[in-house]
This record gives structure tokens, sequence and C-alpha cells, in this order.
């Protein structure tokens, strides 16, 4: 977890932002830009990295204008468990199969929120195994078998 | 009349078991989601839109527009009882509904609230039903260049009008509008941006995106805030409303549906602004405006009823322009389209079987959740009891099941983690993503048709200021401008 000033992120997303439009500039060096009378493919992309890169500057600098020193926290320790797990969810979905992965990561979750072991034994397999009848065998959503023989 | 035959064709449509049974869902769902802070319509929409897809595009639209006004109810319900917004429209039912409540009147304000809305919703249907086909006919005759001009007022208007500081709103519309940019070029199949992923030939997925950016962003940002408090199960004596109260109630309900429907149609212009205006008119015109903010029935069923009737008349843009007003009739847009039903001018004539059906079930859907409503309103508060720490990772394996399903890629997967990352610390510092999603709706059609114009006109620009429709939505955006000056010289508050 990180504290700081709530102007200090407004104006790191606004460089951000900026960096992005930039990067569209020049990846849309790539494209045919075609002419001013009949633009190509290009144009819209260039036109957009210009604007974004102005808008993120000048949100930017809004920020630091207005100064705004109300204290902000990012990267809360539940929203980075919260992300973390998600992430490796999705990572193991498809090499290890979501009838083993979706209970490990309801129990890891719940635990990680401070639900507490037990409970998340209690409610997280029986709502992983349940999802995975419901979405796979009743409503037919084929979900990645990975490695159990199914 | 041939409307009117043809919502009875509708009506049919509506009440067969199959889509009575969707519209329930939809509206139980929807009223769920509205309970629940953190989660609104629009994360309730996305995280629904997959399992749409099996059925039929009459059944998927009729489920998602009950979540749709099915969220307005639920939030309305918080509100009173608790003094929760559930969503973001039903801020101002807080003030006077809730001081109802804590004078005993909660189950009459429960009532009135139900009753208005479902008059409201009633009125915008109506409405819908008339002004649509006129519009629609209208509509046919305009070509790329009015089309591109129409489109770019709809994302300056959102601008205009949305929450927080303009420069932050315009960057999200640049951002979604680059981001559809990503694919093959629709006129010259040139890839753009695709780093050779032939997932992003048509695109980034739109489902994987939305849920990204408003489920996954909103429950990461629900769990920053600690939840202690521990909603009271309320009482629910006399539902009935008095004599003096229903009297008071009725004329600011007839109002509220004229205020509501009004501002509905008006792309970009939400829910929040039509409570506030109609909060605003009933104090001024009320007998006793210092009862307002002490539990005025007028300053409760006025919102209320508006709040509802702008749901419908939202509607109008969508079906009839093929423009998402608000970002949940996005949601509803891009559902039409995976379904091969592209909402605009011609829906009427080429898919008249889905308009009307929507039509006819969201009236439907009013009268489910005006019986609905009253009796469940224990379980819902139940609902509320639930704690985030189980909350947030059923609804996140829904968001991953959802995702999966649509495309069976973990690609889409990633694409909705990191929208949901970067939808965190984007909304974090005062970044409104809506604007954002928005663009990306639009985009393509957006560059499409100034690409279009261009070639017809042979390059000449000015082809964008001229003829009636092109001037006509430049009119109607000067017009919104000008309000919204006035809106904030009055002193409302802005709202997204």
């Amino acid at each position: 977890m990180r504290s700081l000033h709530q102007w200090q992120g407004d104006a790191a997303v606004g460089g951000l932002l900026a960096a992005v439009g930039a990067l569209v500039i020049h990846l849309a060096q790539a494209l045919p830009v075609g002419t001013w009378r009949e633009p190509g493919p290009g144009a819209q992309p260039l036109v957009l990295g210009v604007a974004l890169v102005v808008l993120g500057l000048l949100a930017a600098l809004r920020a630091w204008r207005v100064r705004d020193a109300t204290a902000a926290t990012i990267g809360e320790p539940r929203a980075v468990a919260t992300l973390g797990l998600l992430g490796g969810f999705v990572l193991l979905l498809e090499p290890v199969g979501f009838l083993l992965t979706a209970p490990a990561f309801l129990i890891a979750l719940i635990a990680a929120l401070g639900g507490g072991w037990r409970r998340a034994a209690l409610i997280g397999l029986p709502l992983g195994l349940g999802a995975w009848a419901v979405f796979d065998r009743v409503l037919g959503v084929p979900l990645p078998p990975g490695l159990l023989p199914l | 009349m041939q409307s009117f035959s043809l919502l009875l064709d509708g009506l049919a449509t509506a009440i067969t078991p199959t889509n009575l049974l969707l519209c329930f869902v939809g509206c139980l769902w929807g009223t769920a989601v509205g309970v629940l802070p953190g989660l609104g319509p629009l994360a309730g929409m996305a995280l629904l839109l997959p399992l749409t897809y099996s059925l039929d595009p009459t059944g998927a639209v009729i489920m998602l527009a009950g979540i749709f006004y099915g969220a307005m109810y639920g939030g309305s319900t918080t509100s009173i009882l608790l003094r929760i917004p559930g969503e973001a429209a039903s801020i101002i039912t807080c003030i006077d509904g809730h001081e109802m409540a804590r004078r005993g009147r909660g189950g009459a304000a429960l009532t009135i609230a139900a009753f208005g809305s479902f008059v409201g919703g009633t009125v915008s249907i109506l409405g819908l039903m008339v002004a649509a086909p006129l519009l629609a006919n209208a509509m046919l005759a305009i070509g790329p260049a009015a089309e591109a001009v129409l489109m770019a007022m709809a994302l300056l208007v959102v601008a205009a009008v949305s929450s927080g500081p303009a420069v932050k709103t315009l960057a999200m519309i640049t951002l979604g509008l680059v981001f559809a940019t990503i694919g093959l070029d629709q006129l010259t199949a040139f890839p753009r941006f695709m780093f050779g992923r032939l997932e992003l030939a048509e695109g980034m997925s739109f489902v994987a995106l939305a849920i990204g950016l408003f489920g996954v962003s909103e429950l990461l940002l629900s769990l920053d805030d600690a939840i202690t408090e521990r909603p009271r199960t309320p009482r629910l004596v006399d539902l009935l409303p008095t004599r003096a109260e229903v009297r008071e109630a009725a004329p600011a309900t007839l109002r509220g549906s004229l205020i509501g429907f009004a501002f509905g149609i008006v792309p970009g212009v939400s829910h929040i602004v039509s409570t506030f205006a109609s909060y605003a008119v009933e104090k001024r015109l009320s007998r006793h405006p210092e009862r307002f903010g002490q539990g005025a029935v007028a300053g409760l069923a006025g919102p209320e009823t508006a709040n509802n009737a702008t749901t419908g008349s939202a509607m109008i843009p969508l079906l009839v322009l093929g423009i998402p007003a608000i970002p949940s009739t996005a949601i509803l847009l891009s559902a039409l389209q995976i379904h091969g039903v592209q909402p605009g001018p011609l829906m009427l004539s080429e898919h008249p079987g889905v308009f009307w059906g929507l039509v006819a079930s969201m009236y439907v859907g009013n009268l489910l959740l005006l019986v609905l409503n009253l009796p469940l309103v224990g379980l819902f508060v139940a609902l509320l009891r639930t704690p985030m720490t189980v909350l947030a990772p059923a609804v996140l394996l829904i968001c991953v099941i959802g995702v999966f399903s649509v495309s069976a890629s973990t690609f889409d997967l990633w694409v909705m983690v990191t929208a949901g990352a970067a939808g965190y610390g984007l909304r974090k510092f005062g970044y409104d993503v809506a604007p954002l999603l928005l663009a990306i709706v639009l985009g393509d059609r957006l560059e499409v048709s100034v690409r279009r114009a261009l070639t017809i006109s042979d390059g000449d620009y000015s082809t964008f200021v001229q003829g009636p429709a092109a001037q006509v939505f430049l009119g109607i955006f000067v017009l919104v401008g000008a309000l919204q000056l006035g809106a904030r010289a009055l002193g409302w508050r802005r709202g997204g």
C-alpha cells in the first residue's frame, strides 16, 4: 500500500494518458495516413494520439494547479490480493482446469479478504463445484477441463 | 393506429412463459444489484450479458432491460430504508425518502416510490411508442455526414454533463476512441494495433472491457471501504399511504413523469440530472417548501417517478438512433448487435418483433416490479447483509465464467483483468470510465461515417455543417450546453 495525495495520483494518471497518446502516435507511423481530403486507416489514430497527449498533459497540469491534498492510497492489501488471486486463477484456468482452480480461487480469496479459513472452505468449495455443475453441465458453457479427465 | 396493434403483438411476445421468466429474472437480479452498493445496473447487465448468448434476441434484450430498470427500483429501496443510495440515481431519494422512514412512514414511502416508478415507467413507454416511429422515419433520410455529427455531438454532450472536470472526460473519450480503432480497419481491412494477435481482428472484446471496467474495478473499489455498519431490518408496518400523502404525491408523480421523459431523450443527460430537476421543481411549486428535507412526500414522489421515466425514454436514442445515451444502454446496444440486430432507424421495420417485444416487456416488467418489490423488501435487505468477503469472490467467479463463455479464450480474460486494474486506478483519481466505454462503442461508426462523408463530398469538410439534419444536431448540442450552464448557475450538483 502506498499513501499519497489525491493530486499526485491524479497527475500521474494524466501523465500516463499522455504517454499512451505518444505511444499511439509512434505506432500509427506504420499505418497509411492518406491525405487530408481522403484520410486512410492511420489518420484517426494519429489525430487521437495527439489529442490524448494534449488532454493528458492538461489533466496533469490541472491536478498540479488544484493541488487536492486529500489523502489517498493506492494498492490496498485487499485490492492487491484480489487482483493477484484473480490473475493466478486466469493463469491456471486452462492448464489446470476450472474444477480445480475455481474452488481454490474462492477459498483463497475469501480467506485473504479476512473471512477465515473455516468459512472460506465451507463456502468456497460448494460454490466452486456448484458453479461448475451449473455452468458446464446444466447450461452447457464449456469450461476448461485441464488436468481432470472430464 | 398501427403502433397500437404492433404493441399488442409485442405484448403477446412479452407474456410467453419464457420471456416472462426472463423478464422476471432480469428484474429480480436488477433489484439485487440496485440494492447492493458497489454494483450498479451496468455491472449487473455486463455480468449477465454472456448468459444471453444462447437466447433469441428478444429474450436477451428483455432480460437485460429488466436488469436496467430493476436496478432503479432496488436503489430506491435502500435509499428509503437505510439512506444508502444503491445506485447514483437514488441519491436524491435519500433526502426525503429516508426522512419519511425515520418518522415511521417507511412503508408508505416505499409504496409511493414503487407506484411513482410504475407511473413514470408507463408514461415514458407511451411516449416511446408514439415518438419512436416518427423519429425513425426522420432518421432514415440522414447521410453519413449528419451521422458523424450526431455521434460526435453525443460524445461531446456526455463530456459536458458528466461528473468531474471536462478535460478528464474528454481524455477518457479520446482513449475510448483509440481503443475502438484496434483491429482491422473497417473500410480497408488494414490491421491496426493488433500486435499479431488474431483475437484483436474484430477489436477488443466489448464484454471483457465492460465487465473489467465496471464489474471488477467496482469490486476492487468497494473492498477499499471498510464495511462496518450492519443494516437493521426495518419493520414494514402500514404500507398504505394516508389520503393526505396520496394527495401530495399524485401531482408530483405526474410532473415527475414528464420531466423524466424529457430529460431521457437528450443523449448524455442522465438520471441524476432528471431527479435533481424534479426535486427542484417540486420544492419550488410546493406550498410548504420548508418541509423539503423533513420528509416531504412530493420530494420523494417526484424524483422517484422522474428516475423511472428517464429509463424508458433513454431507450429512444438507443433504439431509434442506434446511439446509447448512457452507458447502461450501451450494453443493450452491444447485446442487440451480438444477436445481429442493429438498433437504428431501420430496426422498427427490420426487427419489429424485437422492438415491440422489448417495449411491451418493459411495461410488463414495471408491473412485475410493483407487485414484487413490496413483499420482497425483506429479502433484499437480507442481501445487504452478505459480507463483501463472500460476495466479491462469488461475483468475480461469475465475471470469469461470463467472459470465458463468450470466446473460450484466456486472452479476453486478461483483457478483463487489465481493464479491471486500469478502471480501479482511473476511478480512484476522479476519471469516470463510463465515457470511455461509450466512446469504444461509438468509435467505429464515428470513424467510418466521417471517412464515408468525406469520400462523398470529395474531401470537402463543410459537408459536416451543411444539411438540416446536421444543423439540428448541432443545435441540440448548443441547447444542452446552455442548459448545463444554466443548471450549474442554479447550483445543482453535476451528475454523470
